[in-house]
């Protein structure tokens, strides 16, 4: 350091040779990166977790189901809509539930994904929430019952997941949704569920990891775990990925960015998609897993599915009631769908809503969705008629009746 | 190709790379390969718009400067070709429009089915990007050579200076004579520019996608749901869209500026500290410079200027600024915005001559209650023109104006503030700005050497190293808060 003239001021000349770059050692500038790095990563986590930035992670791998919720994480959904909720201890979209249920509570159970999730509203304007709140709010001017036992609670358990397809739905009633002890099930389909059912066998490397279905020769719903189990190294548990999922407002950053690069940017997911298959996993070690089978007719195989809900809940006393997301962008393949779905839920025992009708009977229909969400006056919307369907078909009211 | 996009972020760094690394003779033409591909990733038929003007616009320069008998008839040419050009691209859709509904309100008026009836081809003109810029500066080229300017001799340079990526399609209005000046002085690789030029790049995209993008989510439902909007919300509309355009647009300009500045040239200053303008007139001085100079220089002084009676004055400065309102776009609301500045223009030159006149009013001017009040009007103002230029409709000014003096509880657009980052990141930016304006006074020479900032100072200009990690935070810091949805620049449409 050079030293200061008499009075401490520097002369032209010796402030531009400070500034200079000098070399430094080598040791220096490591240690110097290192505590920069350091402390510029101390400083963003922070900085992150004050304003609720990166804190959109909610997904993690999960051997079963190809994804699942994190238990407990606090998410700030910020990429469509706001909320910044907590998920429940046991990885749901709600509040925290028990699995006994509790006399004389109607217990409904909503399947669905991105939709039913509802992550673009905040938990209360959820229509899962919103349902129950207008549920149990008529009960003082109701007598309500279900199978003769008086209904003295409504509570709507919420198990949307983003991306699950009916085929996802189907495995999460079996081994989660049952355990609760729903008395009626909903499910919300949407559109892009009927592909997301089956694999394209020719695009295996690319498929989502997640379990497909399938209709063999006989008829009978199967399932095909083959990308699964191609993906198990991925799916399985890592601490330091978990870790960072779990705590880490950079990683969620980056997650975030390559979730927006993802649908923004055709060109990133080009890239994306080339990089998948260049490192596509190999066949699964035990070649059984790797079955081969006739191209599927996705209407078919997401029909055997809900024909495969429906029958396991009327088994198990259950009602069961299929609900259409709305086609108000008059999506013509949608809408074929829906024309076949109406006759069909009456073909398998299930109720049905039309979601379509009700919101383009809305003057302001525009204002019931965010781009590709409800809102939350869509959520309103679908909460009614969720209301109105279990009034109405599900349970008695006996004083309604009574006046009958 | 936006700015920021994953391709420009694969583009920037592959040429810069390839720039540096080519022998001096490859680097012009390698820009100007670079350019043309950058212009035709978004639509490779119009490349060969650009060429073609700019083809057009190099012969009619060196026709100009040779041909002294027929160089006024030249270069009236050259300005019906080049302002034909841009109202065929920009403004033919508007024209039709605007003559079928006068022709179908005449109709109307008269009851005339035949009037009512009638009906205009339909041109559907898909208006090339960045039109409105490259004219500008073909228009300004021909002129400054009319005026005496040395015209470019050589075809490549030229067309470089036309089609230079950086500020190829919104600006800023480059000037031939200064671009020709760094082509023809060519510097090697300076560290000191290029750090420039990231940090610029880094400081734009921080205020385009942070600041801007996350403002312009909040304005946007602002002005989609003016009904609904409580008188808070309303000006909360109203203010956030004029600084949403500010940190759009001079985000554009810093990476523009930085992108040019790693390829070791430099592109005029756009912005200037415009909110602290005490009048309009200091405001349009400080706004977009590059496009209140060309309009100044090409427009308001050949129409007369500041020279002739008062209606003459006037005159100039309202057909300059509604001509320029109408430059921003082919909808009458950008002329009414235009025609609105001009008045605001005319009320501020007049009170200027006004105060001038009294020499108490004079003294007082220069008190800081003047300028600051001054400086408070200006910005009311100026969020009141924003609304003209953002509204979808005439009829949705006077709502969003009527909401804004309604005395009614804030609604959605508050809680939606309140809930989203940009309160964070604005203030993290101010915190940055004070931060530089600090160092930018601090007068090193006077600094004792002793003192803990000026260690600091010279530690951190003396480690590349840290800076790297620096610039790095800041580049994370913005991935963290950009808003889900990549928006394109607001005057990419101009």
């Amino acid at each position: 350091m050079p030293t200061a003239s008499k009075n401490g001021i520097l002369q032209e000349p010796q402030v531009v040779d400070l500034f200079k770059e000098r070399p430094k050692s080598w040791f220096s500038i490591v240690i110097e990166t290192f505590a920069a790095t350091f402390f510029a990563v101390i400083f963003l986590e922070i900085f992150f977790r004050l304003c609720g930035v990166g804190g959109q992670e909610f997904l993690q791998p999960d051997l079963e189901f190809g994804t699942a919720h994190i238990p407990n994480k606090q998410v700030t959904w910020r990429l469509e809509g706001y909320s910044n909720n907590y998920l429940s201890s046991r990885g749901l979209r709600d509040s925290e539930h028990v699995y006994s249920k509790p006399n004389g509570t109607y217990r409904i159970a909503l399947l669905g994904d991105s939709a039913t999730e509802g992550l673009q509203v905040d938990l209360s304007e959820t229509f899962g929430k919103v349902a129950e709140r207008l549920l149990n709010e008529e009960l003082f001017k109701s007598n309500y019952k279900h199978n003769g036992n008086p209904i003295t609670n409504f509570e709507v358990i919420n198990f949307g997941c983003s991306g699950y397809s009916n085929g996802q739905e189907l495995l999460q009633y079996r081994k989660i949704v049952s355990a609760y002890d729903p008395d009626a099930l909903f499910l919300l389909y949407n559109r892009g569920d009927s592909v997301e059912n089956t694999l394209d066998q020719g695009n295996r490397a690319a498929a989502e990891p997640r379990p497909y279905f399938y209709v063999d020769k006989d008829l009978r719903l199967r399932q095909d775990d083959s990308v699964l189990a191609a993906n198990a190294d991925k799916l399985a548990p890592s601490p330091v990925l978990d870790f960072l999922r779990n705590n880490s407002r950079i990683y969620g950053a980056f997650s975030q960015m390559n979730m927006s690069l993802t649908i923004n940017e055709s060109r990133y997911r080009k890239l994306r998609l080339f990089l998948t298959k260049l490192m596509a996993s190999k066949k699964p070690s035990n070649a059984e897993e790797f079955v081969t089978y006739p191209k599927q007719d996705a209407l078919l195989v997401t029909s055997s599915i809900l024909q495969e809900l429906a029958a396991e809940s009327h088994v198990q006393h259950r009602s069961f009631c299929l609900m259409t997301f709305p086609n108000w962008v008059n999506d013509p393949i949608l809408a074929a769908q829906y024309v076949i779905f109406e006759p069909f839920a009456n073909l398998i025992g299930a109720h049905y809503i039309d979601l379509t009708k009700s919101f383009k009977a809305d003057p302001q229909m525009r204002e019931d969705f965010l781009e590709f969400h409800f809102s939350a006056r869509g959520h309103a919307l679908v909460a009614r008629k969720l209301a109105d369907m279990v009034q109405r078909d599900l349970i008695t009211d006996e004083k309604v009746t009574r006046s009958r | 190709m936006l700015f920021n996009s994953f391709t420009y972020l694969v583009f920037l760094p592959f040429v810069v790379a390839l720039h540096w690394a080519l022998p001096e003779r490859f680097r012009r033409p390698l820009l100007l390969a670079a350019s043309y591909i950058f212009y035709m990733n978004w639509m490779p038929a119009y490349g060969l718009l650009i060429l073609a003007l700019t083809a057009v616009n190099f012969a009619l320069g060196l026709a100009i400067a040779e041909q002294q008998n027929l160089r006024k008839r030249l270069l009236q040419l050259g300005l019906v070709f080049n302002i034909g050009a841009l109202c065929f691209f920009k403004y033919a859709n508007f024209l039709i429009d605007s003559a079928l509904q006068t022709t179908h309100w005449l109709g109307a008026a008269a009851r005339s089915e035949a009037l009512l009836s009638v009906k205009f081809p339909e041109m559907n003109v898909i208006l090339p990007l960045g039109i409105s810029f490259f004219t500008f500066e073909f228009i300004h080229y021909i002129v400054d050579v009319y005026r005496g300017s040395k015209p470019v001799k050589n075809f490549f340079d030229f067309a470089l200076f036309a089609a230079f990526f950086p500020s190829q399609i919104a600006g800023p209005i480059k000037r031939f004579q200064d671009f020709m000046h760094q082509l023809e002085h060519r510097l090697g690789f300076n560290s000191a520019e290029f750090r420039s030029g990231v940090f610029l790049i880094l400081q734009g995209l921080f205020k385009k996608v942070v600041l801007g993008d996350n403002l312009g989510i909040l304005v946007s439902y602002g002005f989609t749901h003016i009904g609904q909007l409580g008188m808070i919300d309303a000006w909360l509309a109203m203010a956030g869209f004029q600084f949403q355009i500010f940190f759009d647009f001079s985000g554009y300009t810093d990476i523009g500026r930085g992108s040019a500045l790693l390829l070791g040239y430099k592109v005029p200053e756009n912005f200037d500290w415009p909110f602290i303008s005490a009048n309009l007139t200091e405001f349009w001085r400080r706004w977009h410079i590059s496009l209140s100079t060309w309009l100044r220089d090409y427009l308001f002084i050949p129409l007369g200027g500041s020279r002739g009676t008062p209606n003459t004055v006037r005159r100039n400065i309202m057909l300059t600024m509604t001509l320029g309102g109408l430059w921003h776009g082919a909808a009458w609301h950008y002329v009414l915005w235009g025609a609105f500045h001009g008045a605001g223009l005319m009320f501020s030159k007049d009170w200027h001559d006004f105060v001038s006149a009294k020499p108490l009013l004079a003294k007082m001017r220069e008190s800081k209650v003047w300028h600051y009040s001054g400086v408070c009007i200006t910005m009311l103002f100026l969020f009141i023109a924003g609304t003209i230029f953002r509204a979808a409709t005439l009829a949705d000014i006077g709502h969003m104006l009527e909401r804004a003096t309604s005395f009614t509880p804030s609604g959605g657009l508050t809680q939606l503030f309140l809930q989203s980052t940009f309160p964070a990141c604005l203030a993290v930016y101010i915190a940055f700005l004070a931060v530089r304006v600090w160092l930018d006074n601090l007068d090193k020479h006077e600094v004792d050497l002793t003192v803990p900032v000026l260690k600091f100072l010279i530690w951190w200009d003396t480690s590349t190293h840290v800076r790297a990690v620096a610039y790095a935070t800041v580049a994370v810091a913005t991935i963290g808060f950009a808003p889900g949805k990549i928006a394109p620049f607001i005057y990419f449409q101009f």
